[in-house]
């Protein structure tokens, strides 16, 4: 599906991506998460062709994807503000659709047309975010391209939007299997619906895994500053809050039972932490300067 | 599948309203030269009614531009943008052509006195393919030179574009006073169709440099890099 091997990517004198390696050979949904500015549009905009890499390859679905017309039917890439004309009603896009896409699903594309309840004949500059953001979300889904890229895509839906778009997509992966890839920088709108989430940060994918395993780690440990001490000796922490003689930290393990007895004999405290929290965490500067002293 | 048909959709979408309003226009102007044809003396100059068309194939460039980012954006790729567009803008550049010399001939045979001037009309020969021929060009011209403009404008960006265009004015200014002009007046006045074949041929090799240009350009206006630098963290 997709293989990245060794790419960079620099712009104006400055690494965004640096030594990224990523292979997935099967159809999942994949979560990519970063924090702002940590390159993952420009990783997207690589996998769909419309930046050619500095150093290393790509391979989406057997093809590299910079400047290939065939690649349009192997990839598609919705972005958060997908450029539309003025001139566009969805009527046009519907159009134009088939014409990108080998696999375009026009039934399904009406569908979803007709579950969003957008206006066909309005012009798409006319919409609302939310509209807009759906409009992307049936092109994407409808193209039923091996690899489907949809960056922040439930940015600007409401709650109720939002299950619309995962129930579809659910929906539409079940009956035709393909790598989709959910950008966001708020992983739980996107983790409920990914399997492997990938971690990009510093300028390269920095983990790779199965949702569950990653969403297992990351744990609080609170109480006297000499037992938590103790406690963490040889575990790595990703953040650590003094209050008077009491110590809170955050560490970078699995939360399993084993720990839970083991904190239980030490005197501490200890709870999973919210799986946003541990990845902001993981990911900070300061986290980076503590491992580097 | 021909991975050509959607872009070329796209880029006809953008192109076609202003067509249609330019189409529109010119009928009108026409419309009002018959009316004045009825009050006009002999064979009084009336206008002109390439105007509409001439402007706009000039500033097509800068409309259609807007394509480059639909087809990136719906998968399709730079040269399927720079091919759509080539297509398209002939595609209109012929019809235009037509309807242009289909009025003008028109006015021939229906206005009652005066007539419309033709760019054909500055040279001795009454062929009307001629007519078509020399719209064609300056069309064809007029097109190339927009999309030179544009095509250095999105690659270098508004700040790069003007001061290269502050130089250029400059260097023509110096040459205007230090160069005799008046040969080549002379010869852009006795051989006109040469002239225009020369201007044609300086289109055409602007519109492969612009397909250079644009076959590797960056994502968004102003972010080509002429030097490569070493890169940092």
């Amino acid at each position: 599906m997709i293989k990245i091997d060794d790419l960079s990517f620099a712009y104006d004198n400055k690494n965004i991506l640096k030594a990224v390696n990523l292979s997935e050979p099967e159809p999942v949904i994949v979560g990519l998460w970063g924090r702002n500015g940590s390159g993952k549009t420009t990783l997207m905009k690589l996998l769909a062709g419309m930046e050619k890499p500095g150093r290393g390859s790509i391979l989406v679905d057997g093809v590299a994807p910079y400047n290939n017309s065939e690649a349009m039917h192997h990839v598609t890439f919705m972005q958060e503000d997908h450029p539309y004309s003025d001139l566009w009603n969805v009527d046009d896009v519907l159009n134009f659709g088939p014409h990108f896409n080998r696999n375009w699903d026009l039934a399904l594309a009406d569908e979803l047309i007709d579950i969003f309840e957008l206006p066909r004949n309005k012009k798409i500059r006319t919409f609302s975010k939310g509209m807009k953001t759906m409009i992307t979300i049936a092109i994407g889904l409808a193209s039923k391209s091996p690899v489907t890229i949809f960056d922040e895509p439930s940015n600007g839906l409401d709650a109720h939007m939002r299950k619309q778009f995962y129930d579809v997509l659910l929906d539409s992966y079940e009956e035709h299997p393909r790598l989709i890839i959910l950008s966001s920088h708020h992983i739980e709108e996107v983790e409920p619906l990914c399997e492997k989430i990938a971690i990009i940060d510093n300028n390269t994918i920095i983990h790779y895994e199965e949702t569950e395993t990653l969403k297992n780690k990351g744990v609080h440990v609170s109480g006297l500053r000499e037992a938590v001490q103790d406690f963490t000796r040889n575990i790595r922490v990703l953040e650590q809050r003094k209050l008077g003689k009491q110590l809170n930290v955050m560490l970078d393990v699995p939360f399993t039972d084993d720990l839970k007895l083991q904190a239980e004999q030490a005197g501490v405290m200890i709870e999973k932490a919210r799986f946003q929290d541990y990845l902001v965490n993981l990911t900070k500067k300061e986290t980076k300067m503590h491992e580097h002293t | 599948m021909n991975t050509l048909k959607g872009p070329f959709k796209i880029v006809t979408k953008e192109m076609g309203l202003t067509f249609y309003i330019n189409l529109a226009l010119t009928i009108g102007l026409f419309g009002l030269f018959y009316f004045l044809s009825f009050r006009a003396e002999g064979n009084e100059y009336l206008g002109l009614i390439f105007g509409p068309f001439y402007v706009v194939f000039l500033i097509y460039p800068f409309i259609l531009f807007k394509s480059y980012k639909f087809i990136l954006s719906m998968g399709g790729t730079r040269n399927h943008f720079l091919i759509s567009t080539f297509f398209a803008t002939l595609m209109y550049l012929v019809i235009g052509v037509i309807v242009l010399n289909a009025l003008y001939i028109m006015s021939e045979m229906i206005f009652r006195d005066g007539y419309i001037f033709h760019m054909a009309d500055l040279m001795s020969d009454s062929n009307p393919v001629m007519y078509f021929w020399i719209d064609f060009l300056w069309l064809f011209i007029l097109f190339a030179i927009g999309m030179f403009i544009q095509v250095v404008y999105f690659n270098l960006g508004t700040l790069r574009t003007l001061s290269g265009g502050a130089v250029l004015v400059l260097a023509t200014i110096a040459l205007y006073f230090f160069i005799d002009f008046s040969p080549i007046f002379e010869f852009i006045i006795t051989d006109h169709l040469l002239f225009i074949h020369l201007l044609a041929l300086g289109a055409l090799v602007s519109l492969v440099l612009s397909y250079f240009m644009m076959r590797n350009a960056p994502l968004e206006r102003g972010d080509r890099k002429i030097f490569n630098t070493t890169t940092s963290n």
